[in-house]
C-alpha cells in the first residue's frame, strides 16, 4: 500500500490548458475516484500519473518518492484501460503472463499467479482464448485480470466500466469493491458516472476544467458540495437550485420576492447581504411544508407531472420559473394536485455566491 | 439470401455485361503472357511460319532448358541461372532488413508525438517522390568512397536504403491506425520500445509485413537499374543477365530462347504472389479499415 501525491501539475496541450495545478493527496489503501464530465481532464491527469503523458509543471510523488520524471515501469502500478488494451495476439493466458515474462519473473510463479488471478475473477475457462473470442464483459476481467496480476500497490482504472451494460456495471462495481476490500492497494479511478463514484469511493475528486472542486468522502460530496459546479454535476435527479439575493436577516430572496429563512443554515463565514446567491436543495430534502407561513412572500409550487419509481414518485414542480423536484410517496401519501408552499431544513440546503460558484 | 434469389442476380443482364466485362480484362492483360508462353514451346521455325497466337505443335520445354543453362550472354553461355541465384542472395537479405527498419522506423515515427516526427515523416515521404535516378551520382560517389560500389553488401544496402521511405510511410501509417493505448498497456507492463515493438506490435503485423514484403521482394527482383550500376559482374541479378542474354548480337535471334528466359526471370515474383495471397488480401484490407 503506497500513497500518491499530485504536487500542483499543470499540462497544456499547444495553447490549451487541460490541467490548472492540480493538488490532490491519497494516502495509502485509499480508492480515490476522479469525477468530472467528458474532456475535463481525467484520463490526462491519470496518465501523467502512470508516466505514459509528460507534464507542463508540478510533481508526482509515490510512496513518497519523487516520480515526476520516472518511466511507467519504475512507478510499480498497473492501470486498466477505458479500450482494455488486450494484446490481440495472445491467449488470455499469455495477456495476464505478459508483464512478468518481461520482468524475467519464473516461470512456476507465472504460472501460480496467473492460476490464482483467474480464479479470483473467475476467468480460468478462458484462459486460452484470444480477446477477440471474449465478451466485452470477459474482456473487461481479463483486463482487470491483468492490473491484478502483478499484484503491484497502486491501481489505476480509466473507465473501465463504461463499455458495458448496465446490470454488469453493477455487478462489476460489487466485484471492486471487493477486490479492494481484499487486496487493499491504493486504487484511483476515472469516471464520469456518479452512480460508480458514489458506490466505490472512499474519497471523490469532482475535478472541472481542469481543476478539483472538491475531495470529500461521498457523502459529503452529495450533501456540502463545495462548489454550484459539484452541486449541479452530483446527484440524480438534479440539485433544485434558485437564484435570488441574501437579505440582512439571512433571509434568501428569490427574484419574484419569495423569502426563504436561511438562519439554520451553517455559513462559512458571516454572510454579506447583497450579495447575489443560487440556494440549492436535493429533491430529497423537499417537502410539502407541514406548517405553512401563509405568508404572501413564501414559496409556492405548483406541481406539474409525476414520475413512478417504484416505491416513491418523482413530483415536478415548477417554482418561480424553475423546475424542483421533489420525491413523494407513491401509496397512501398526499400527492398535492394544486399550489402548496414547499419546506425543507435550512440545514440541509447548500447556498452559492452566484459569481464565483462557491459555497458559502 | 435464397437460392432462387442468387440465381436470378446471376442472371442478371446488368451482371452477365459485368462478367462479360472483366473476362475481356482479363484476356487484354493476360495477351503478352499467353504470347511469351507460347512462343517459348515452338522452334524457331515454327515461330517464323506461324502466327504469334498459334498455338504450339508439339510443345517442347527445350528451350527452356537452354534459356536456363546454356544460353550465351557476350562471352559467357551458362544461361541465367547464375542470375537467379544472385537475384535470391540480394533480394533476400535486401527485402528482410528494408521491411523490418520500415516496420520500426514506422512504429517509433508513430510514436513519436512532436512536431519534429511529422517534419522527418515529411522529409521522408519527399525522398519518395524524388526519382531515384536522380540521386544516382551522389550515390555512386558516396559508394565507391565507403568501397561499396560493385560488391554484394554493396547493392543489397542500396535497395535497403531506397526501400526504407516506402516501407517507414507503409508503417507509419499502419501503427499509427492502431489504438495508442496498446503501447501504453505494455509500458505499464514494464515493456520497454524494442520489446513492446518485438513482442505486441509485430505478432499485430503479420498481414502487414507480408504486404510490404511482397511490394518490396517484387520491387527488388524486378530492379534492373540499380543492379546494372552497383552490383558488379559476379553479383549481376537475373534482369541484368536477362538483358544481356536477350542484347546479345552474335549469331541468330532466338526468340523462343529469350521468352523462356524472361519466363524464368518473372517466376519467382509470381510464386511469391501465389504462395502469399490469402495474407496479401487481408494486409490491404486490414490497411484500408485500419486493423
Ligand atoms: N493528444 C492530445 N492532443 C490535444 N488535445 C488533447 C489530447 N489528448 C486530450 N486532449 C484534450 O484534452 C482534454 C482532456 O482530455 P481527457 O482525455 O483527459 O478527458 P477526460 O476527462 O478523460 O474525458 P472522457 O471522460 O471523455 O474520457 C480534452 O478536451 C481533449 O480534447
Ligand atoms: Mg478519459
Amino acid at each position: 500500500m503506497i500513497g500518491v501525491g499530485i504536487r500542483g501539475v499543470t499540462k497544456s496541450y499547444g495553447a490549451l490548458p487541460i490541467l490548472r495545478g492540480i493538488d490532490l493527496t491519497i494516502d495509502p489503501g485509499e480508492f480515490v475516484v476522479l469525477l468530472g464530465p467528458s474532456g475535463c481532464g481525467k484520463s490526462t491527469l491519470l496518465n501523467i500519473v502512470a508516466g505514459l503523458e509528460p507534464l507542463d509543471d508540478g510533481a508526482i510523488e509515490i510512496a513518497g518518492e519523487d516520480m515526476t520524471h520516472a518511466d511507467p515501469s519504475k512507478r510499480h502500478l498497473a492501470m486498466v484501460f477505458q479500450s482494455y488494451a488486450l494484446f490481440p495476439t495472445m491467449s488470455v493466458r499469455q495477456n495476464l503472463g505478459f508483464g512478468m515474462r518481461i520482468n524475467r519473473v519464473p516461470k512456476a510463479e507465472i504460472v501460480r499467479r496467473v492460476q490464482s488471478v483467474a480464479a479470483l475473477l473467475q476467468i480460468e475457462p478462458l484462459l486460452d482464448r484470444k480477446p477477440a473470442q471474449l465478451s466485452g464483459g470477459q474482456r473487461q476481467r481479463v483486463a482487470i485480470g491483468r492490473a491484478l496480476v502483478r499484484s503491484t500497490r497502486l491501481c489505476l482504472f480509466d473507465e473501465p466500466l463504461s463499455n458495458l451494460d448496465a446490470q454488469l456495471r453493477a455487478d462489476m462495481r460489487v466485484e471492486l469493491r471487493r477486490l479492494h476490500a481484499d487486496l487493499g492497494s491504493t486504487m484511483i479511478y476515472v469516471t464520469h458516472d456518479q452512480v460508480e463514484a458514489m458506490t466505490l469511493a472512499s474519497r471523490v475528486a469532482v475535478i472541472n476544467r481542469g481543476k478539483v472542486e472538491q475531495v470529500d468522502t461521498p457523502q459529503k460530496v452529495y450533501d456540502r458540495p463545495a462548489t454550484l459546479f459539484v452541486a449541479r454535476f452530483v446527484g440524480s435527479p438534479a440539485i433544485n437550485l434558485l437564484e435570488g439575493v441574501l437579505m440582512a436577516d439571512r433571509r434568501f430572496r428569490s427574484a419574484t420576492g419569495a423569502t426563504v429563512d436561511l438562519s439554520g443554515y451553517a455559513f462559512a463565514s458571516t454572510p454579506r447581504p447583497g450579495t447575489e446567491v443560487v440556494l440549492g436543495v436535493r429533491p430529497d430534502d423537499v417537502r410539502v411544508a407541514e406548517a405553512p407561513a401563509r405568508r404572501g412572500d413564501a414559496l409556492s409550487a405548483v406541481p406539474a407531472f409525476t414520475e413512478s419509481l417504484g416505491p416513491r414518485s418523482l413530483l415536478w414542480l415548477e417554482l418561480d420559473g424553475q423546475r424542483w423536484s421533489m420525491y413523494v410517496d407513491a401509496k397512501g401519501g398526499a400527492i398535492p394536485t394544486g399550489p402548496f408552499e414547499p419546506g425543507f431544513d435550512a440545514a440541509d440546503a447548500s447556498l452559492f455566491d452566484k459569481t464565483t460558484g462557491v459555497r458559502l | 439470401m435464397t437460392r432462387t434469389s442468387d440465381r436470378e442476380r446471376r442472371r442478371d443482364p446488368a451482371r452477365i455485361a459485368l462478367y462479360v466485362f472483366l473476362l475481356a480484362s482479363a484476356a487484354f492483360f493476360l495477351l503478352p503472357v499467353v504470347v511469351v508462353v507460347l512462343n517459348s514451346l515452338k522452334t524457331m521455325d515454327e515461330i517464323r511460319q506461324g502466327s504469334l497466337l498459334a498455338l504450339p505443335a508439339s510443345p517442347t520445354f527445350d528451350f527452356w532448358r537452354i534459356a536456363w543453362s546454356s544460353a550465351c550472354s557476350g562471352i559467357e553461355c551458362r544461361g541465367i541461372s547464375p542470375g537467379l541465384f544472385n537475384s535470391i542472395k540480394i533480394a533476400v537479405p535486401a527485402v528482410f532488413l528494408s521491411v523490418l527498419v520500415g516496420a520500426l522506423n514506422g512504429y517509433a515515427l508513430s510514436q513519436w508525438k512532436r512536431p519534429a516526427a511529422d517534419r522527418i515523416m515529411l522529409a521522408i515521404t519527399f525522398g519518395l517522390f524524388v526519382p531515384y535516378q536522380c540521386m544516382m551520382y551522389p550515390t555512386i560517389v558516396l559508394a565507391r568512397t565507403g568501397g561499396l560500389f560493385g560488391t554484394y553488401p554493396g547493392i543489397v544496402l542500396i535497395h535497403v536504403v531506397y526501400g526504407i521511405p516506402y516501407t517507414t510511410l507503409l508503417f507509419r501509417n499502419f501503427y499509427a491506425g492502431l489504438p495508442d493505448e496498446l503501447t501504453k498497456a505494455a509500458r505499464i507492463e514494464g515493456a520497454s520500445f524494442l520489446q513492446t515493438f518485438g513482442h505486441v506490435m509485430l505478432p499485430l503485423s503479420v498481414n502487414m509485413l507480408v504486404v510490404v514484403g511482397v511490394l518490396q521482394f517484387t520491387g527488388i527482383w524486378n530492379d534492373y537499374f540499380l543492379g546494372f550500376i552497383f552490383a558488379g559482374n559476379e553479383n549481376a541479378p537475373m534482369t541484368v543477365q536477362l538483358n544481356n542474354l536477350v542484347n546479345n548480337t552474335r549469331g541468330e535471334v532466338a526468340i523462343n530462347v529469350n521468352m523462356a528466359a524472361t519466363i524464368l526471370t518473372a517466376l519467382p515474383t509470381l510464386l511469391v504472389y501465389l504462395l502469399s495471397g490469402r495474407y496479401f488480401v487481408r494486409g490491404i484490407a486490414a490497411g484500408a479499415v485500419k486493423g
